[in-house]
């Protein structure tokens, strides 16, 4: 595989990657345009349930416009939002349709989905930068094997989350394995910590780490706003 | 698991001591402390678990009510919604002993069998595939426990922590198994009756898991896994035929 088949494939999985952030960059726009009436004043904040109807309608369509991701919606710093009325506003795919996702955010449960501590919530909030996440197992969250991304939400100015979008591994592993289709055996797109998203030999299988580039291959970055994604291929 | 939904038979589950005045609901109970279903496992629907039981649904209705109310299972709505396993009983003292002396060892000693097979295995996968996010997801999995104020908590917390670790070997089937594994011993393992374990040991063996996985050395990893539930395992043992002494006396 010559370096050039490389660059070029690395330019599309970018190009596909880059379209999919400003799609969700203009959903958060979208979203947090409802809810400025909700988040006026001093937190602890509570989305009403008018403007939920409204974020629910956006979601939905983002959904049956992106066939291929599993849920989006709005995460919120926890702090932010009265500790009794606490909800993220999460849409999963749901058949042909979609349905609101729960999840337990009392800190005292057995299932307290702990999210605040994972890479996608800490990336787009903390960071304030576009983030993908994973492959990871997205426990007490949707319970799948996903790819998560995010990116900061700001409601008036002020930072109160993220928006974010789920990817179910098969949907990433279908499109990216198109995309890697003309490297031929042996090539991977890797996380910013070396992990395997998608690959093109069981050496290389979602999820496992490459911690050094082995003899014989060559990496190249994915040039897709600070993403951190790289490209395995075989020299 | 909806064709062959696995509940203990009835002459297991009367070794089972759950009480909660519902023989339906203590049978189900009895499943889940049993390891048969695990902690964030779906039941079968009501219609399915009705006939299961040869009851009519009205009656299991019931049941599932008792053990909602004990906050054993909790119904939600939406997609993959339903009545879901939420915790593993925490039973008293008596019901702990009832259970352990009835146990084999064998039972027992085949148990940890399982549990050191499979969490090596998790442990050996997280030293290859954990990164810096993933091992600080651990350490705060592992601060839980630190924070934890009763047995039935520090059994949660505990539970957590090797879940996690599960979750950063990146095997969606060895996390599942591992939560079976979970809602099998928790209740034994650190109940006074049982095998009592120190939450200050647990939480160093835990440490000791980490700085394995941080580290990278799988053999470590696996080493602290072993030892750990080795140690839970030859507690249960020892105080299972210390009962066993008393009972004959």
């Amino acid at each position: 595989m010559t370096r050039s088949e490389a660059v070029e494939a690395s330019q599309v999985i970018a190009a596909w990657l880059d379209s999919l952030f400003e799609r969700l960059e203009a959903l958060g726009d979208a979203l947090t345009a409802e809810l400025a009436e909700c988040f006026a004043g001093e937190p602890p904040y509570e989305v009403s349930r008018k403007a939920r109807s409204q974020l629910e309608v956006r979601v939905g369509e983002f959904l049956k416009e992106n066939p291929h991701l599993d849920g989006a919606g709005l995460i919120f710093q926890l702090a932010l939002l009265k500790p009794s009325k606490a909800k993220l506003e999460w849409w999963v795919r749901d058949g042909d349709s979609y349905s609101r996702q729960d999840f337990i955010l009392d800190p005292d449960s057995e299932r307290f989905y702990d999210y605040e501590y994972l890479e996608w919530f800490r990336g787009g909030f903390n960071s304030e930068v576009r983030t993908i996440a994973g492959p990871y197992i997205d426990h007490l969250g949707i319970d799948d094997y996903v790819v998560t991304m995010t990116v900061p939400a700001y409601v008036a100015g002020e930072k109160v989350g993220v928006a974010g979008m789920d990817m179910l591994m098969r949907d990433v592993e279908s499109t990216l394995l198109r995309m890697l289709a003309p490297l031929g055996q042996g090539a991977a797109v890797l996380s910013r910590h070396n992990q395997v998203l998608v690959g093109t030999s069981g050496e290389f299988s979602s999820g496992v780490r490459v911690s050094a580039v082995p003899e014989g291959y060559g990496r190249i970055p994915i040039k897709a706003d600070q993403l951190g994604l790289s490209l395995l291929y075989r020299t | 698991m909806t064709q062959q939904f696995p509940f203990i038979s009835d002459g297991v589950s009367r070794t089972v001591p759950f009480g909660y005045g519902d023989p339906l609901a203590d049978q189900i109970v009895s499943a889940i402390a049993l390891g048969s279903i695990s902690v964030g496992e779906r039941l079968p629907s009501e219609s399915e678990l009705a006939r299961h039981f040869g009851v009519a649904v009205a009656t299991l209705r019931k049941s599932l009510a008792v053990l909602r109310a004990n906050g054993i299972v909790e119904t939600r709505r939406g997609r993959g919604g339903g009545t879901f396993i939420v915790k593993v009983p925490f039973p008293s003292d008596e019901q702990i002993r009832t259970y352990l002396s009835r146990l084999t060892i064998v039972q027992i000693r085949d148990y940890g069998d399982e549990h050191t097979a499979v969490s090596t295995g998790i442990a050996r996968l997280a030293c290859q595939r954990a990164h810096d996010q993933a091992v600080e997801q651990l350490r705060h999995a592992a601060d839980r426990l630190a924070r934890a104020e009763s047995p039935a908590e520090s059994a949660s917390a505990d539970s957590r922590f090797h879940l996690q670790v599960a979750i950063t070997s990146q095997s969606p089937r060895l996390l599942r198994t591992e939560m079976r594994l979970q809602s099998e011993i928790l209740s034994l393992k650190w109940s006074r009756a049982g095998a009592a374990v120190a939450s200050e040991d647990v939480h160093h063996d835990h440490l000791t898991i980490i700085d394995a996985i941080a580290a990278g050395d799988a053999e470590r990893a696996e080493q602290a896994t072993e030892n750990h539930i080795k140690s839970t395992v030859y507690r249960l043992i020892d105080v299972k035929l210390t009962l066993e002494t008393i009972g004959a006396d």
